[in-house]
């Protein structure tokens, strides 16, 4: 076999095979091949350095505010200027650098690691990118508008309803991270069926790297948590275009409502930027402590528990809304109990440093300032579960000292690290070492010396989100070395860029495995040809290249081999596209179940008009229609599973004239009640049954474009027995939209019949 | 379940389903199975493939993103750019939809 000699390995070498004849190579040059690339690992990098991109935005916004905070009662911004500055400081940083940054790097990685060439769906890839880089230029462009955001990251109604928001700010900030929220939860789909599908032969689930399952599971978060914020933001977006008054107290509605899902999404959010951070880290320390990680499988399942658990904490947010005792507790405890899970990881490092031989690296020195900071910032936030104590702490900088030590302290500095570990792979240059104590020093100093002395200030009384503050005893000496602090900063990212830059440019070459790593992605070139791996390697462990290494395993067996290969994986038999139908379908049910939540809460509270105008029976007829279009669905795949091209076609005619006759039954009971006066804007319930049924009724159409183009293809001879893979995730898709409908059939019609 | 970070296991041979199933995965990441499980399924020939083609660029990924940027847009400034944003939208998903039908031919 042909092989690309490895080119600087300190120890064991392998041999990697090249490409077999006939091979395609991409343009990896020009902006055209980079706009149009679908190869994970250029749409990795374009995610890292758009992000930074929006980093040094955001960055730039921190410096202003601080420079404002050096001194007290300052008047360089207006209290306007400070409320844009730390809206879109706030969401910069979660929704354009942490969320995309962590993508990307999980884009990169996760399909060398596993063995794969590439992502599971290469353009929805792309697609992802891209509505990011949108989603970011449309939020941006707000400054240009004169209409920006300032209502806080987490934009609480009422603030955000029309009256107390006259201008486009909201609609500018529920837009852009609704279409970077759509192009997140494709990631998660991608990331999902990727690590479910495509890794390599014998990796199964208890020999995935750390890094990997907790995308996985970090997928997951992102297409259970990302449709609340949807949901609500389609609600609010209702409220301030159409006049629906779902947070409109004056009217009735409830502004804890937005709360509630705002924080159903917040607190999963902040596991979807810190879990990919725990995965870098539980990589690069067993590397530079030469040792396995301690306690894998705890490891892993820590990961998922934090998981679980991060969906029943999101009312620590609310202690101060006054939701009573009994609620208090249950998320008060529930909050000290995903601790657990949590101080699990922190223990498995540091049993993993426990009689290492450590190097200490720069990524290395960033994992331990990471273990030492996330440790502050988590010990920090249990406190906040002890309601009595976050009703004094909470708006105050205690707040933002605590959560910057666990997504500055903790995630920024493990992308930091996972910066100086992976560069060498993607650019096949080192990173320079030199440049990178100056940067690790310089950043760990700086960040110190700006953000522990919040927890004093907090602890004295000041509040966040305040554009400026009266001349207390110790109040501006703090706040002005919180400011040289956030210099430091900036000098030490200075630094980094410069190192990125240069190191890009001259720095040593890296060869295939420069750490003398135990993982995949250092098991080809660096960086790899497109294909990622000429033969698809077979693993025997869960380090699997120093099983190659160190006991001699064929890593990349000849396709001539009769060497046997280990069994298939659980998901063999279902088809990628069916699969991320699945995943999508589990997303889109958090979404209606956001607005059923809604429809329910606000159920009975309208004397008129209420459920009453509805009239059941018209309902039930062409309700009828849309259930018996499941089953006909059902007879049009049976009939294509058995070759019956023209019975498969009749069936999707049925299917698709029932689609449309419940479209139809619907339009005209919209137009019946429009005609009695009952119109979206007037009251809780118009609102809540406009926007549910609205919405279910924009996926049924959805859905007959899917059938139409499904039985085009079928009179074009390509949708035939054996190649019905889009058939059957078509189904997937409609029976979950009739599933839907059952459901809000039963809470909008039949509940109230029984009740 | 117990983690085999440091002791690993010899694979078995598999069964033919599961050995489908592995010439399966295989194909997804446009590559050939060792023989051992080819042979035992599917051989049409020498077990080599022509070479590895990995999916091919596309501008339509970019173009539908814009598509739903611009609706967005229109949204907050006018019903122009929202159609516009439609418009994009439909052509440039009508065209990935073809990509991905002769992809698949």
């Amino acid at each position: 076999m042909a092989t690309i000699a490895d080119q600087n390995t300190p120890t064991g070498g392998i041999a990697i095979p090249a490409a077999p004849a006939g091979t395609a190579t991409t343009r990896t040059s020009g902006v055209y091949a980079w706009v149009t690339t679908v190869d994970h690992k250029k749409i990795a990098i374009m995610y890292i350095l758009a992000a930074t991109v929006f980093f040094v935005l955001g960055g730039l916004e921190a410096v202003v505010m601080r420079i404002q905070l050096s001194k007290p009662e300052n008047t360089l911004v207006s209290p306007q200027a400070y409320n844009e500055l730390f809206t879109m400081h706030g969401t910069t940083m979660i929704f354009l650098v942490v969320m995309p940054m962590l993508l990307g790097f999980a884009n990169y990685v996760v399909p060398l690691q596993i063995g794969a060439r590439d992502m599971a769906f290469p353009k929805l890839n792309a697609w992802s990118f891209w509505l990011f880089v949108f989603g970011g230029v449309l939020l941006y462009y707000s400054f240009f508008a004169g209409a920006v955001p300032d209502t806080g990251w987490f934009s609480y109604a009422p603030l955000t309803e029309r009256p107390f928001s006259m201008g486009q700010g909201v609609d500018y900030w529920i837009l852009a991270l609704i279409v970077t929220g759509i192009g997140s939860i494709a990631t998660g789909i991608n990331l999902i069926v990727t690590i479910a599908k495509m890794r390599a032969p014998g990796m199964k689930p208890m020999r995935i790297p750390v890094f990997t399952w907790m995308s996985l599971i970090t997928g997951f978060l992102l297409i259970w948590a990302i449709p609340s914020l949807t949901a609500a933001q389609a609600m609010l977006l209702a409220d301030r275009s159409l006049g629906t008054v779902f947070f409109n107290e004056a009217r009735g509605g409830d502004p804890l409502l937005w709360q509630h899902l705002f924080w159903f999404f917040g607190h999963p959010e902040v596991y979807i930027m810190v879990l990919p951070a725990f995965g870098m880290l539980s990589e690069i320390i067993p590397v530079f402590a030469r040792k396995a990680i301690f306690g894998y499988t705890f490891l892993v399942g820590a990961g998922i528990a934090i998981a679980f658990y991060s969906f029943l904490v999101w009312a620590h947010h609310m202690f101060t809304v006054g939701m009573g005792p009994w609620a208090n507790a249950f998320f008060g405890a529930a909050s000290m109990v995903i601790a657990i899970p949590t101080g699990i990881k922190i223990f498995n490092w540091l049993g993993t440093l426990w009689g290492g031989s450590i190097r200490f690296t720069t990524a290395m020195n960033f994992c331990l300032a990471f273990i030492a900071m996330f440790t502050i910032g988590g010990v920090t936030g249990v406190q906040f579960a002890i309601w009595p104590l976050d009703w004094q702490l909470t708006d105050s900088y205690y707040v933002v000292a605590h959560f910057h030590y666990v997504l500055f302290g903790g995630t920024f500095l493990g992308m930091l690290a996972a910066f100086y570990y992976w560069f060498p792979k993607a650019t096949g240059r080192m990173m320079s070492e030199r440049l990178g104590k100056w940067n690790f020093w310089t950043m760990f100093i700086g960040f110190n010396v700006t953000f522990f002395p919040m927890h004093i200030l907090g602890l004295m009384g000041m509040p966040r989100r305040v554009y400026t503050y009266p001349d207390k005893p110790m109040w501006g000496a703090i706040n002005l070395l919180e400011t040289f602090g956030t210099f430091l900063i900036g000098v030490s990212m200075l630094i980094f860029f410069y190192n990125l830059w240069k190191s890009a440019k001259h720095g040593e070459p890296a060869g295939n495995d420069p750490w003398d790593a135990w993982t995949l992605e250092w098991a080809t070139t660096s960086p790899p040809a497109d294909y990622n791996f000429a033969v698809v390697p077979q693993v025997n462990s869960a380090r699997p290249l120093r099983d190659a290494k160190v006991n001699g395993w064929d890593l990349f067996p000849d396709p001539h081999s009769t060497q046997p290969v280990p069994k298939p994986g659980l998901f063999d038999r279902i088809p990628m596209a069916v699969m991320g139908m699945l995943v999508f379908i589990s997303s889109e049910v958090i979404f209606f179940g956001g607005l059923i939540a809604a429809y329910i809460t606000y159920h009975g509270r309208d004397e008129w008009p209420n459920h009453e105008v509805l009239e059941v029976g018209k309902v039930a007829f062409f309700t009828a229609f849309l259930l018996a279009s499941s089953v006909t669905l059902w007879f049009a795949e049976r009939a294509l599973h058995h070759g019956n091209n023209r019975g498969f076609r009749r069936w999707m005619i049925v299917t698709i004239a029932f689609a449309i006759f419940f479209i139809g039954g619907q339009l005209a009971e919209y137009r019946t009640l429009y005609n009695e006066d009952v119109t979206i804007d007037r009251n809780l319930f118009t609102s809540s049954f406009f926007t549910l049924t609205g919405f279910h009724g924009l996926h049924v159409i959805a859905g007959i474009i899917m059938l139409i183009i499904a039985t085009y293809l079928s009179f074009k001879g390509e949708l035939v027995k054996g190649k019905d893979t889009s058939i059957r995730t078509i189904g997937v898709y409609w029976h979950f939209v009739d599933a839907v409908w059952i459901v809000v059939c039963t809470v909008v019609y039949l509940w109230p019949l029984v009740a | 379940m117990s983690s085999s970070y440091s002791t690993p296991t010899p694979p078995q041979t598999p069964t033919p389903e599961e050995a489908a199933a592995i010439v399966r995965g295989h194909q997804a990441q446009h590559g050939d199975a060792p023989q051992a499980v080819a042979a035992s399924t599917h051989d049409d020939g020498d077990g080599h493939g022509d070479g590895i083609h990995m999916p091919s660029p596309s501008v339509w990924p970019i173009v539908s993103a814009f598509g739903i940027t611009m609706i967005s847009f229109g949204i907050l400034t006018g019903w122009a750019f929202g159609i516009f944003g439609g418009a994009v939208l439909a052509i440039s998903l009508w065209k990935w939809a073809g990509e991905m039908r002769r992809d698949a031919a």
